[in-house]
């Protein structure tokens, strides 16, 4: 005990200091023949809050582990040394028992913490005091030379800009709609502000001296699907050890209700001029809100949607059955009813690919999987799809039946919208090339055009939700530029990925895969097989 | 002159507009056109006109299109074949609920409602 570097203190039930360490005499700073023999309850100990309040007699270390008979541990309060220093001492405390079980006193021990706590009010505070010492030298300065009182009070105004700095950032950190926490290197907790102490229905007071990932962990924080989360994937236990963490969603349970919430979570780290972690930042805004909204925007368009399908059944019936039933029909008339017809079939596509963004948003889109042979449907969709072109030409080059197991309409719905883009970007006509490939791991598929290309600048976009490259172009062909972001997201339902080439002005090739093993090859295993 | 038998078909839909539509394009193709407006009333027609095919749209009010399907099975023991006609995206699994023989979207190619309609009809 003598030699243990984590200052110790026995102290009798009536606060007689009954024995100290070399380290516990170190950090309280009194000599140690006026420690000893010292009562734990004496006032020039001066011991308070963090805030300088007197701190409470019954929340003592001493009294609290007397009372409950029971460790504390993590008690915060300030305590005076000789030389005039107040430190501030986090104290963990355990009953001292005599050999047949009765509490006789109390073991504590001790950390000076005294700069672990930069909070305002101490900040505060020692601007105040630097503003009364300028302002002191300052009168006494008086009959100094000017040089001296100049300086002074450029010092004065550089303190008076520093305060009116932090009145601004502390009103600027109080205001923000986002919960802030900002914690020191170990993780416990130094600011909160008002937005995240309401987020976590705690006031200040009862978050300070917290570690961040208990705070956490007490709100049960999971992934938004509900999958638990380990203390080392917590976003703040992450920016502790260096990494910047943005705009993760998890999902906390708060408040007496525990209702859920929603919350979308940066964390950063806060490094010193030497790189070394000071602590983190964490800011978490509420989108339970957000969340709410696009399910019910998800849901409004698929009801929307499936409402429009019966009128355009309607007009279409109609158009087709003048059609059918009027062979005489003037050239005007007949034009008319097809561009009805060609009307229709528009809508609904739109409507379903409406339907489709709904459903993969609402996280509600199944493939139905099934066995077929790619190579058997290319050749398919090609003959649907060959017919609306005379400047192509298509062609299938693959190197054997491929047998998938898959979406068999889905992977359709990606095949014609490679080749109906392949058509419609390449308006000077040309070949188009589909073609399948067994590598390794993967299946891939590829559609081919030699037409206009995407420009460079468009390519990061080109699978997102209604991004249009050819937008207000010559080549803009109107449409909701949904098409590329559907085919990718039935890729990935399909456990494969999509991505592409292309130049401007030469053409661009389109690829996607679908891993292997959700696939039997025919004669994948054996070499030259007879392929009939 | 010989009388032409038409062969009979039910088409089930909450749309009044919709049932005109496909009763007028029905008739032209030659058959004889029944319509009812929900479950219910499809099961009355069932019992009053024998159709020989049943053209079944699912969400009506009243009683939808499984109900009518289960009522059918449970009063019939050999009720005409269904053809589930819908405008859901998962058609293929509705038809597989209903055991209909076929199925057809809305909006439809009036040469995909026919031949889908003829080649379904009993000999």
């Amino acid at each position: 005990m003598d030699s243990s570097p984590v200052p110790l203190l026995v102290v009798q039930a009536d606060g007689r200091f009954l024995y100290l360490n070399a380290a516990a005499t170190s950090v309280l700073g009194h000599p140690a023949e006026r420690l000893k023999g010292a009562t734990y309850f004496d006032p020039a100990w001066r011991m308070s809050t963090w805030d300088d309040e007197p701190f409470p007699h019954e929340a003592l270390p001493l009294i609290r582990v007397l009372r409950k008979g029971e460790a504390v541990y993590h008690v915060e309060h300030t305590f005076l040394r000789a030389d005039c220093r107040q430190v501030l001492l986090s104290v963990d405390a355990a009953p001292l028992r005599n050999p047949e079980g009765k509490m006789i006193g109390a073991v504590l021990s001790f950390t000076d913490v005294s700069d672990r706590i930069q909070s305002r009010v101490h900040m505060q505070k020692r601007l105040h005091q630097q503003q009364e010492l300028l302002e002191l030298l300052q009168r006494r300065a008086v009959d100094s030379d000017a040089e001296q009182k100049t300086h002074l009070h450029r010092m004065q105004l550089l303190s008076e800009l520093a305060h009116r700095r932090i009145e601004q950032l502390e009103a600027i950190f109080d205001h923000m709609p986002d919960g802030a926490f900002v914690c020191d290197a170990e993780g416990w907790l130094t600011l909160v502000n008002r937005s995240g102490q309401l987020l976590f229905g705690r006031s200040f007071e009862e978050l300070q001296g917290k570690q961040i990932s208990a705070l956490f962990e007490q709100v049960e924080a999971c992934t938004i699907d509900g999958v638990a989360l380990s203390l080392e994937q917590l976003p703040p236990t992450r920016a502790l050890s260096g990494e910047a963490v943005n705009f993760e969603d998890l999902r906390m349970r708060v408040g007496s209700s525990a209702m859920h919430r929603y919350v979308r979570i940066s964390a950063f780290p806060l490094l010193d001029s030497v790189g070394k972690s000071t602590g983190a930042i964490i800011i978490v805004r509420d989108i339970s809100d957000e969340l709410d909204f696009e399910r019910l925007k998800g849901e409004f368009i698929q009801v929307a949607a499936h409402e429009l399908k019966t009128p355009v059944a309607i007009m279409k019936g109609y158009a087709q059955s003048l059609l059918r039933s009027a062979p005489n029909l003037d050239t005007a008339a007949r034009r008319a009813l097809q561009s009805i017809n060609r009307g229709a079939d528009r809508i609904d596509r739109i409507v379903m690919d409406l339907l489709d963004i709904s459903q993969f948003e609402l996280g509600r889109f199944k493939l139905r999987h099934e066995r077929f042979d790619l190579a058997l449907l290319a050749e398919e969709v090609i003959a649907q799809v060959q017919p609306r072109t005379g400047l192509h030409s298509i062609s299938a080059v693959s190197k054997s039946p491929f047998l998938l197991n898959g979406d068999k309409e889905r992977i359709t719905q990606v095949l014609r919208n490679l080749l109906e883009n392949a058509i419609k970007y390449s308006p000077g006509g040309g070949g188009i090339v589909l073609s399948m490939e067994l590598l390794i791991n993967d299946a891939v598929v590829s559609v081919l055009d030699m037409g206009i290309g995407i420009p460079l600048d468009q390519q990061p976009f080109i699978f997102q939700r209604f991004f249009r490259a050819h937008a207000d172009t010559r080549h803009d062909y109107g449409g909701l530029g949904v098409g590329l972001y559907i085919c990718d997201e039935i890729v990935r339902a399909h456990r494969g990925r999509m991505w592409f080439q292309s130049s401007e002005g030469q053409g661009s090739t389109f690829y996607f895969s679908l891993p292997a093993e959700e696939w039997y090859g025919a004669d994948r295993q054996v070499e030259g097989a007879d392929r009939r | 002159m010989e009388q032409i038998v038409r062969s009979k078909v039910l088409i089930v839909d909450d749309n009044d507009e919709l049932r005109a539509l496909v009763a007028m394009l029905l008739d032209v193709e030659g058959f004889e056109a029944v319509t009812a407006g929900n479950g219910k009333e499809a099961l009355e027609a069932c019992a009053l006109f024998h159709p020989d095919l049943i053209l079944l749209d699912m969400r009506m009010p009243v009683m939808n299109g499984w109900e009518f399907a289960r009522a059918l099975r449970d009063r019939d023991e050999d009720p005409p074949p269904i053809v589930v006609f819908t405008a859901a995206e998962d058609c293929a699994r509705r038809a597989a609920e209903v055991q209909a023989v076929g199925m057809i979207g809305k909006p439809f190619e009036i040469e995909g409602l026919v031949t889908i309609i003829r080649r379904h009809l009993p000999p």
